[in-house]
């Protein structure tokens, strides 16, 4: 009988299915606290969606009817569908860094103990919170997409061109889920967590082709564009949604993507695993 | 010949994991950078025991409860829990354990049920089990009530009340607690340790607690570690560590500059006195006595007149833990 117990108890002492029944575990667990607090929190949807609602609005209606008879600007698409996917982007990167930021949160505040003393690895708090991050980033990504469509009329109504832009929007916003992730484990505190949100926000849509196109720039401010990879989502995604004409190309567009979220993944993975080595620093 | 060669490894495991301490530690230290938080413990906790932690802040504890709770590794030595070491087999230990940290780590906009049902999900418990032990767990902690509010709208009691519950989830073999009633009014205080007294009983569990609070450890601990600048100073039952402080303890209060050294000298040159301290930030010098205070009174009087000793005030106490925690680290707890 004894044996039968000690024997059940050492069963229930290793993970069933090995580790990745933990991590799966762990994913799915914290995805849906943070997907709960998101939904609880009215807060972060409207910090998220605020910004873009007003860009669309003001910006775009406005710029709307000037653009039109600006012969000169090689547009060929509505003044309105041209920003949507810029602001999109925009929606997407804040959502991404704003998710990213529950990490830093629950950092502060001392909720991680209660994972890292949980049976699940490391990872799973990492890859829960990004999940949870990307989940917020699409959504409200999509609202922002659905909003353009309403307002410029120009979208192309085809279900795949729709998805396919949906997925570049996401390894655009991984990549900022990394950097947020990284950001988030050596951040001391919320304030300069914010400030660097700040940073990135505006400057990566003013030096991109969200709101111009970049044949218009200054050569100082073109090769920015370049360097941004808002400009190749925003190219990407502007040829599927809405037609508009391509400037860099798909081709280009895709692997860049790729290897900026690859590359910054990368790079949120690593620095979070030195700040859970050594947690009191 | 599977079953066979399985039955060799339950064996072999159930003789590694059949220790009969739920926690047993040896030269259990942690270095951050320059600075030795825990300089080498040594533990043995029995199994159903309530075994203190008691030290200031700053004395390591919250290191030690980190390291056996596998949250940050030893630098040295090692720490069995339920019989699983801390390092190489972090995984065994996190299934067998509940902990309550010193500061709360609740989700405010969520409810005390959304917190207690994460929590099952984060140890993979099946979703009907976690359903009954939530229901179990509200009643024993009387949070009916509460249970499906957001936690901001919770009293600091409530909380820790959910937190103490939230260790209890997945029934662990030990809970530890960093701190279980730091802040709370007495009233609060004393409802805590019922729970922990009545969780005890009723779950077999095994309790590990810190704390700074002399009642606390006086009155929920079989055993107490007095933990002072890394490394554990004195052990046992709270009535050993007591009674082996003498009958009676005097504190002798002098006024500023007396000479306490020469007085701590004389007094323990006498037949009466177990033990003598001088406490030279407070110009108070504390005797321990082997005879009841009445008869020693006088003699201490005449004996710190001849040593030049002025004398203020005089107190008799029944020594307690903070004439313990006094005589082994030369200091007064305090919050």
């Amino acid at each position: 009988m004894a044996t039968v117990l000690e024997r059940s108890r050492l069963v229930a002492a290793q993970p069933k299915g090995g580790n990745w029944n933990g991590l799966w575990t762990g994913v799915q667990a914290l995805w849906l606290k943070h997907m709960l607090k998101f939904v609880s929190s009215s807060m972060e949807i409207t910090g998220t969606l605020g910004l873009p609602i007003l860009w669309m609005f003001f910006f775009g209606l406005a710029m709307h009817g000037m653009v039109s008879q600006m012969k000169t600007m090689n547009i060929n698409i509505d003044y309105l569908s041209y920003i949507t996917p810029g602001v999109v982007m925009l929606t997407a990167l804040s959502a991404a860094i704003l998710g990213g930021s529950t990490l830093l949160m629950e950092r502060v505040n001392g909720v991680i103990k209660e994972y890292m003393v949980a049976p699940i690895p490391r990872l799973a708090v990492l890859l829960g919170t990004m999940s949870s991050a990307i989940t917020k980033a699409v959504l409200q990504s999509a609202i922002i997409l659905a909003l353009g469509a309403v307002l410029g009329g120009g979208l192309n109504w085809n279900v795949l061109a729709i998805l396919a832009g949906l997925v570049i929007t996401v390894v655009y916003a991984m990549g900022f889920v990394g950097i947020a992730a990284a950001l988030a484990s050596k951040a001391k505190g919320m304030e300069g967590y914010h400030s660097i949100i700040m940073i990135f926000n505006l400057p990566l849509m003013f030096t991109s082709n969200a709101l111009y196109p970049i044949a218009e720039l200054p050569a100082f401010i073109k090769v920015l564009c370049y360097l941004n990879p808002t400009t190749y989502a925003v190219d990407a995604t502007r040829q599927l949604w809405f037609g508009g004409t391509s400037e860099v190309g798909m081709l280009i567009d895709l692997p860049v993507l790729l290897v900026f979220m690859v590359v910054c993944v990368w790079f949120g993975y690593r620095t979070f695993q030195q700040s859970v080595a050594n947690p009191a620093s | 010949m599977a079953v066979l060669s399985e039955n060799k490894a339950v064996g072999q495991a159930n003789a590694l994991r059949l220790s009969e301490w739920a926690i047993e530690t040896s030269g259990l230290a942690r270095t951050f950078g320059t600075v030795q938080a825990v300089k080498g413990v040594n533990l043995k906790v029995e199994r159903g025991s309530i075994y203190a932690l008691l030290g200031p802040n700053g004395a390591g504890k919250t290191t030690t409860i980190n390291m056996l709770t596998t949250l940050i590794r030893p630098t040295d030595g090692w720490a069995r829990v339920a019989g699983w070491d801390v390092v190489k087999q972090s995984d065994a230990v996190r299934r067998h354990i509940g902990v309550t940290f010193q500061e709360t780590v609740l989700d405010k906009n969520l409810s005390g049920r959304v917190a207690l049902d994460i929590h099952g999900r984060l140890y993979q418990m099946p979703r009907a089990e976690s359903k009954a032990r939530i229901k179990e767990l509200v009643e024993l902690v009387e949070l009916e009530e509460a249970i499906d509010r957001p936690t901001k709208t919770y009293s600091g009691g409530m909380k820790r009340r959910l937190e103490l519950v939230r260790g209890l989830m997945t029934r662990p073999e030990i809970l530890f607690l960093d701190e279980p009633t730091q802040g709370l009014d007495p009233q609060n205080r004393e409802r805590i340790w019922l729970y922990i007294q009545q969780m005890r009983r009723e779950q077999g569990l095994t309790i590990l607690l810190t704390t700074h609070d002399m009642d606390e450890a006086e009155k929920l601990a079989d055993k107490v570690s007095i933990i002072d600048g890394g490394l554990i100073v004195a052990e046992g039952t709270p009535a050993t560590l007591i009674g082996a402080m003498g009958a009676d303890v005097v504190s002798v209060q002098g006024v500023a500059g007396g000479p306490a050294p020469a007085f701590v000298t004389a007094l323990l040159a006498t037949s009466f006195v177990e033990w003598a301290e001088a406490h030279s930030d407070e110009n108070s010098v504390s005797v321990g006595l082997k005879q009841q205070a009445g008869r020693s009174l006088k003699p201490i009087v005449d004996l710190a007149e001849r040593c030049g000793y002025e004398v203020a005030d005089i107190a008799i106490s029944r020594p307690n833990l903070n004439d313990v925690f006094l005589k082994y680290t030369g200091r007064r707890l305090r919050d």
